[in-house]
């Protein structure tokens, strides 16, 4: 290392004196330049190349470098003048432009071959002469500033051969001081259209050699694409840096000359572009395409016939395909390689990115609407596999240039979007009840969610897109979360009945999602929680595996407190059993004492009315403030004793009873058919309403509705409803006096039915919708009450399933909960502008509902009133948080 | 040995006749002797470089320098000096000896390796 820098190398100063004199030297020089001459003529094995070695260096070293190098020059020159003369004969028939393509291929290729060997044979030449004088090339040529013989050569074939004139049959004047002659002229000429080159006219067959090629009528093509590879090398290599003159003349520069990509890249970029703008425009508008016009003149093009969109994905493809090989056999440099790539997506895919998306009947959006449409019932839930593949495939294509999947993203938001909202329309009108609109919601999302991992390659964006296609028309109103929660309720009641774990796992799996979607979170709660007190009050629910299930899949996306108070219902009915346990053993213990037995249960035969009490915590349980009705004495008297006791058991505790939800069972006998003697009994599940009424029955056969309502203070809907239940045609224990299926008014009568049969010995009471029990005589119910039984007269309004709207209870709920978020948030920031205030407020609510932004203004408002915030004085924006 | 075409070996004569056979590899050290042997030229032919200016004496201490270079290019070990005994051929005389070009700038690796291990010279 050292020593490079110490030791610099010397020229060798010789001990002799003796200079070369003139003679000496020319015939030195002679006999090197026939040297040339014969290594132009590939002799070169007859010479010594230690003995040319010896004799240029020796002209090198006697100053004669000048002499030398211009001799080179000229030799190289005047083989090269030879080779351009005959190249431009050959030239001649080919130049015209006009020219028929088919017929001068052959031509073209035979000049192109030529100028290719003339190429490679003066590179072999150019080589062997630089090793004969790799001295000048060390010694004269760098304190000179010349070119390197090696760089002389590309300079001389570019200037001799390539850039020749095809006008110019004289030899170009190359002025070897190395500011060639022709950059003085450019000088003159530049105003002028420049005259076409040997290089000229090379380019352009080679971008008709190409087109050929693409348009698949190349015969021989790998050989022909060789001789192009070879071409193209050779515009590399002439482009290569080198040095033109020397820093004494002015304008001198070190630069290189970009013949590649001045003579063939553009050209061939620019033909690409034209190329693919024409076909692509021709394929999908029916050959209406820009490229005809173009295409008119110089071969005669058939219009192509339209492409469907997917044949155009397939062509698209096998094109983008075609360049990279063929660039890859040509070995086009990296960056043209880019380029070429990028003009293709551009010219077939991103152009056209909208056209392929809206095609009529092939596109992606109508591929798209076949796939996710393969409704529910026709042939299964089977998916298209096929245009699945096809999807992908255009994604695929797609995805090369990143801006045109937008295009497909689109495509998918609207279709989710119109589909959604066609299934939104459906409940809406009733057409659908809300469990099949959330199983047309569920089976759409599979369909989508296929169409995303597979077709789109499971791609960040478009599930991003996705949900939030699905979240705008979910959430577009409060029923998307009320018809989740009566779905549920079907599932848990019946649905998962005896299903295994897997199967109970899947299912709420996917009502997971659609709930993850809701943005009425607190609606869902609310109706989870009254058809979750159904349940687990009518001892309805399938499965105690998938009720546990289902809370612990809520607590897991919304946490504790989401789930707190159903975990508490589930807590109160747990502890119901144990005491209903106890009581049982307390009642034991007391029947064997004489004094137990209460005189109204005389009625029910002496014998005690077994009551079953489920003890629920207020707040927990959908609250439902009905005031008792009158209840049969034997059973208030066995309601008593249960009072008692637990009153007893746990003091400070208050019972209220919800004769509303309670369901009994009652031994009712029929008179005998005829033939038999035997009293008919039935067993009779019915709800603790109808006990009361059919009690009554005891003592009269008929009884007008006014005389019932006296007697059991039953809530005029309630008993309207229940009573109806009572007198249907599958289960007539009433018989009614009007006629029709409403009771019309408060003097219809009802009749004990002596008539009664079933087949059954214990018999369920089915119970009418709300709808049937008052139409034509109320009407003020909400409408979209569809499903079977809602819990109570005053619930009934405000949790109606497949309602749209927010229920009064979320509704106030939701103003404590944002009028405390606010507070909290305030209480910390002390200062806050309002719309900080805002998105504050409604990230930390987003877990249970949305606020709409101007319902927190209302809020803060309230809580302005109430002297919680105050606005700023000087700002009237910024709100500030009195202590 | 004798066969002139096997290229694994060349032949060097000096300008007192004097034949030296080494292995190609080690001729194609020096960039003037690569081109010569690789390219078309009569010495690639025959696989013999004659040397009309350079004696038999300068020659082989060229040739000890080459294979001295081919053991300890790229190696780790320590590398002895390139010994030229007094008696030998001094730096003047292979400046004399060998005037051809190469010395300068395909064995100027040499000479400077030679002035190197000159007394009083090497102090890296």
């Amino acid at each position: 290392m050292a020593s490079n820098k110490k030791f610099s190398i010397k020229p060798f100063r010789h001990s002799f004196t003796t200079s070369m004199d003139q003679s000496t030297a020319m015939s030195a020089f002679s006999s090197l330049s026939t040297a040339i001459d014969e290594i132009h003529s590939r002799n070169a094995s007859l010479l010594s190349f230690e003995e040319l070695y010896r004799n240029a260096y020796n002209l090198v070293l006697h100053k004669h470098g000048g002499l030398l190098y211009d001799g080179v020059a000229e030799r190289l020159g005047w083989h090269l003048e030879k080779s351009a003369i005959k190249l431009v004969e050959m030239a001649g028939g080919l130049d015209a432009p006009s020219s028929a393509l088919g017929e001068d291929m052959n031509a073209a290729i035979a000049f192109l071959t030529s100028l290719s060997c003339t190429w490679k044979e003066h590179r072999v030449t150019t080589v062997m002469v630089r090793d004969i004088f790799m001295y000048m090339d060390r010694t004269y040529v760098q304190q000179n500033r010349k070119m390197t013989v090696y760089e002389l050569g590309l300079f001389l074939f570019r200037r001799v051969v390539w850039e020749r004139s095809m006008e110019d049959s004289k030899p170009s004047a190359v002025d070897l001081d190395g500011k060639p002659a022709a950059i003085a002229e450019d000088g003159r000429v530049g105003e002028n259209e420049p005259p076409r080159t040997l290089g000229n006219v090379a380019s352009t067959l080679l971008l008709r050699v190409i087109r050929n090629h693409r348009l698949d009528r190349l015969d021989d093509a790998p050989q022909r694409i060789a001789l192009l590879r070879s071409c193209i090398h050779m515009l590399l290599e002439l482009s290569m840096p080198n040095v033109v003159g020397n820093d004494s003349r002015a304008g001198a520069s070190s630069s290189a000359i970009p013949v590649y990509e001045r003579d063939f890249e553009e050209g061939f970029l620019g033909e690409t572009q034209d190329f693919y703008r024409g076909e692509s425009a021709g394929r999908l508008s029916g050959g209406i395409g820009l490229g005809d016009s173009e295409q008119g003149n110089s071969d005669s093009f058939k219009p192509p016939a339209k492409y469907s969109a997917m044949e155009y994905v397939h062509l698209a493809k096998s094109r983008i395909e075609q360049e990279k090989s063929r660039a890859a056999s040509l070995d086009l440099p990296p960056p043209t390689k880019a380029q070429l790539l990028r003009i293709v997506e551009t010219e077939l895919i991103e152009r056209h990115a909208k056209t392929l998306v809206d095609m009529e009947g092939s596109g992606f959006s109508s591929l798209l609407k076949e796939v996710t449409s393969s409704h529910i019932g026709v042939a299964g839930n089977a998916i298209d596999k096929a245009r699945i593949a096809d999807l992908g495939i255009m994604y695929d294509l797609f995805s090369r240039v990143p801006s045109s999947v937008n295009h497909l993203r689109d495509a998918l938001s609207e279709r989710i979007r119109i589909d959604g909202r066609s299934l939104v329309r459906d409940q809406e009108t009733n057409a659908a009840p809300p469990a099949t609109f959330v199983k047309g919601v569920l089976a759409m999302r599979e369909r989508f969610g296929v169409v995303v991992a597979e077709s789109l390659r499971g791609e960040k964006k478009s599930q991003k897109r996705m949900k939030e296609a699905f979240e705008d028309f979910l959430n577009a109103d409060a029923r998307a979360a009320n018809c989740l929660a009566v779905y549920v309720d079907e599932l848990l009641r019946v649905g998962l009945r005896g299903a295994d774990e897997r199967t109970v796992s899947v299912e709420l799996d996917r009502v997971i999602v659609i709930f993850r979607y809701l943005a009425d979170k607190d609606v869902f709660e609310a109706y989870y929680k009254n058809h979750l007190a159904r349940r687990l009050l009518g001892n309805k629910s399938g499965s105690e595996e998938a009720e546990r299930a289902m809370v612990s899949l809520l607590k897991a996306e919304c946490g504790y407190q989401f789930t707190s108070k159903l975990e508490g219902m589930f807590n109160d009915m747990r502890i119901s059993k144990e005491t209903a346990e106890k009581y049982r053993a307390h009642k034991k213990s007391l029947n064997s004492s004489p004094n137990s037995s209460d005189s109204r249960d005389e009625e029910n035969g002496g014998k005690a009315v077994d009551v079953e009490v489920s003890v629920l915590t207020t707040g927990y349980w959908p609250s439902q403030n009905v005031e008792p009705c009158i209840l049969p004495p034997p059973v208030k008297a066995a309601m008593d004793r249960f009072q008692k006791y637990y009153l007893n058991t746990y003091t400070g505790r208050k019972l209220s009873w919800q004769t509303s939800t309670g369901s009994a069972e009652i031994r009712a006998t029929f008179p005998p058919t005829k033939g038999s003697t035997k009293p008919r009994r039935h067993d009779l599940s019915v709800t603790t309403y109808q006990m009361c009424i059919l009690v009554l029955f005891n003592n009269r056969d008929t009884l007008t509705l006014k005389q019932i309502r006296e007697e059991t203070q039953i809530p005029e809907d309630e008993l309207r409803r229940h009573l109806v239940s009572l007198c249907t045609p599958k289960c007539r224990v009433l018989k009614k006096g009007s006629k029709g299926k409403a009771i019309s008014g408060d003097d219809d009568t009802f009749t004990y039915n002596a008539d009664y049969t079933s087949k059954m010995t214990r018999v369920k009471v089915p119970m009418v919708s709300m709808r049937d029990a008052t139409a034509g005589s109320i009407s003020e119910v909400a409408g979209g009450d569809l499903a079977g039984a809602a819990a109570s007269g005053a619930a009934a309004t405000s949790l109606v399933d497949g309602s749209a709207t927010v229920p009064a209870a979320v509704e106030e709920d939701r103003r404590h909960l944002l009028e405390a978020a606010i507070v909290r948030i305030m209480k910390a920031r002390k200062q806050m502008n309002h719309n900080d205030l805002v998105a504050e407020a409604t990230k930390q609510l987003s877990g249970r509902f949305v606020p709409p932004p101007q319902f927190v203004k209302k809020r803060v408002e309230s809580l302005i009133e109430r002297e919680y915030l105050e606005r700023d004085e000087n700002d009237r924006r910024v709100y500030i948080y009195m202590a | 040995m004798e066969d002139v075409n096997d290229q694994t070996y060349v032949k060097l004569i000096s300008a007192d006749a004097q034949e030296f056979f080494i292995e190609r590899r080690i001729a194609l050290q020096v960039e003037t002797m690569k081109a010569m042997l690789e390219g078309n030229f009569k010495e690639s032919e025959e696989g013999v470089i004659r040397f009309p200016d350079i004696g038999g004496a300068t020659l082989e201490k060229v040739i000890q320098y080459l294979h001295y270079k081919a053991k300890y290019s790229n190696s780790t070990t320590r590398i002895p000096e390139f010994q030229i005994e007094p008696d030998e051929v001094s730096v003047a005389q292979l400046h004399v000896k060998v005037p051809c070009g190469w010395t300068l700038f395909s064995l100027h690796e040499l000479q400077s390796n030679i002035i190197l291990q000159l007394p009083g010279q090497h102090n890296n």
